[in-house]
């Protein structure tokens, strides 16, 4: 087995055995849909959605967004910056072992995790809930591809850059709550005065959750988010490899 | 034949001088140590060897290669314990093994190792379950694994209860007779006396003595033992 793949197994099964990350990633965003989907009004259409139906539209994206933030925003983080903190990266770093390898089996393993999660909201929204695939696939793809790289690379920069494990999870809980809220976790943009829910789409987190549902719904996401996902992650992995540090 | 040369080493922190003109040579297969004061310079010269910290000024070379310019040659040469480095606690030994073995191209065998430095019987332990003794052994194995020309040993008994650190001296000696040239950071007069051939006395960023041990103490007329040249040889005596 080469190194990376030997990494990301070792590293998944201490994600595995920490009894918390991995069954919070997974069964929230399964519970936040199988909560508000249940009722039949999720699959009616909604006037305070614009006439769509939730179960298609914010329901999955909601999932997907707690599970990408959860991950992305303290898992990530507190993770590499405990290794930081107890001077393994230093150890690594003796040996000849790449920074590339390090970060590569974090990413494999946190965004696994988010598709892993998506998988499961599929499954059972679709076989109980009534959930259907998304209707455009290849924006659907992209919305997501360039969303994650966004996401995870904010991530990555913030293990990249913080000394301790509480300087790492303290600056992840800080973007959680401020993403969470503009990616209309806890009040549905829709809902949301047309200023603030157009700041939304243009923070990571926000831009990401209405792309991959634009495509849900079958239809273009805006270039202009798009463009901004890409220039983020550009930006932001750029500065993680620039910042990183074994110690 | 020399396997680490280091010539006028020099390096500081802002305006404090860490190390200031550091030359010595360490022989092949030798146990060589480097014994100083709390502050002395030891940690950031083996760095230097390490290629972790690259040096102000000066020359530092391992088995040949520049450890700046050819980290990868030097980082597959050379196997490096460190201080205070944690491994994650729910690791497991065989596991920590495993992974670091597939580190290097040829690693040595984490069964031997295990059996050699006595972790047979805590293979599945986790890491935070394992005694001080047993994580600086754990320490030494990884050290080992890549199967190196050369170890960097960090204040490996700092915090060991004296059967673990006898138990330790063991294994260095072991070590060495694998045919690895050992480099030992220490502030134990006993820990040098009793495992090192030849020691370097670190003090203020300086070598201020470099002989073996029994040559140290010999030197110093009023000396009855290495740590009384020790404290006669260096300036501050802050050793713990």
């Amino acid at each position: 087995m080469n190194t990376l793949a030997k990494f990301t197994w070792v590293e998944f099964k201490l994600l595995a055995r920490d009894m918390i990350s991995i069954p919070l990633t997974l069964v929230i965003p399964l519970g936040l849909v199988v909560a508000f989907g249940l009722p039949d009004s999720s699959r009616r259409p909604d006037p305070g959605l614009g006439g769509l139906t939730a179960i298609d539209s914010v329901l999955p994206t909601l999932a997907l967004t707690v599970a990408v933030a959860v991950l992305a925003f303290t898992v990530l983080p507190t993770y590499l910056t405990m290794y930081r903190e107890r001077r393994l990266l230093r150890r690594l770093a003796t040996t000849p072992v790449k920074p590339s390898t390090v970060l590569g089996a974090q990413l494999l393993i946190n965004i696994g995790l988010v598709l892993v999660s998506l998988g499961l909201v599929l499954v059972v929204g679709m076989s109980a809930l009534g959930m259907h695939l998304p209707r455009s696939v290849p924006w659907f793809l992209v919305s997501m591809v360039l969303g994650l790289a966004a996401v995870f690379s904010i991530s990555l920069l913030i293990a990249s850059v913080a000394k301790t494990a509480r300087g790492g999870s303290g600056w992840g809980f800080l973007l959680f709550f401020p993403s969470m809220f503009f990616a209309g976790v806890y009040l549905p943009k829709e809902a949301m005065p047309d200023v603030l829910a157009r700041i939304g789409d243009f923070t990571p987190l926000g831009a990401f959750r209405q792309t991959v549902q634009d495509a849900w719904l079958g239809e273009r996401p805006e270039w202009l988010m798009l463009g901004f996902l890409a220039a983020v992650a550009a930006g932001c992995a750029a500065a993680a490899a620039k910042l990183f540090r074994w110690e | 034949m020399a396997v680490i040369e280091i010539s006028g080493l020099a390096k500081r922190y802002g305006e404090r001088v860490v190390l200031d003109g550091v030359s010595l040579s360490v022989e092949s297969g030798e146990i060589f140590g480097i014994l100083g004061p709390n502050g002395a310079g030891k940690t950031t010269t083996v760095e230097c060897v390490a290629g972790l910290r690259v040096p102000d000024a000066g020359r530092v070379s391992v088995l040949g290669l520049d450890p700046r310019t050819q980290r990868d040659a030097v980082r597959r040469a050379l196997g490096v314990q460190l201080q205070e480095s944690q491994l994650p606690d729910k690791l497991k030994v065989w596991e920590a093994l495993d992974l670091y073995a597939s580190f290097y191209e040829r690693p040595a065998d984490p069964a031997a190792l295990l059996r050699d430095l006595g972790l047979d019987g805590h293979r599945r332990t986790a890491y935070a379950k394992l005694s001080g003794g047993l994580k600086q052994r754990l320490s030494i194995a990884l050290a080992l694994i890549g199967d190196p020309k050369v170890a960097i040993l960090d204040e490996l008994t700092t915090g060991l209860d004296p059967h673990a650190r006898r138990e330790t001296w063991r294994l260095v000696s072991a070590v060495r007779d694998r045919g690895v040239t050992v480099l030992l950071v220490t502030h134990f007069m006993d820990e040098a006396e009793r495992l090192c051939d030849r020691v370097a006395v670190i003090d203020r960023g300086r070598v201020v003595a470099l002989d073996t041990p029994g040559g140290l103490v010999e030197s110093v007329p009023t000396a009855a033992n290495l740590e009384d040249a020790f404290v006669a040889l260096t300036t501050e005596g802050n050793v713990s």
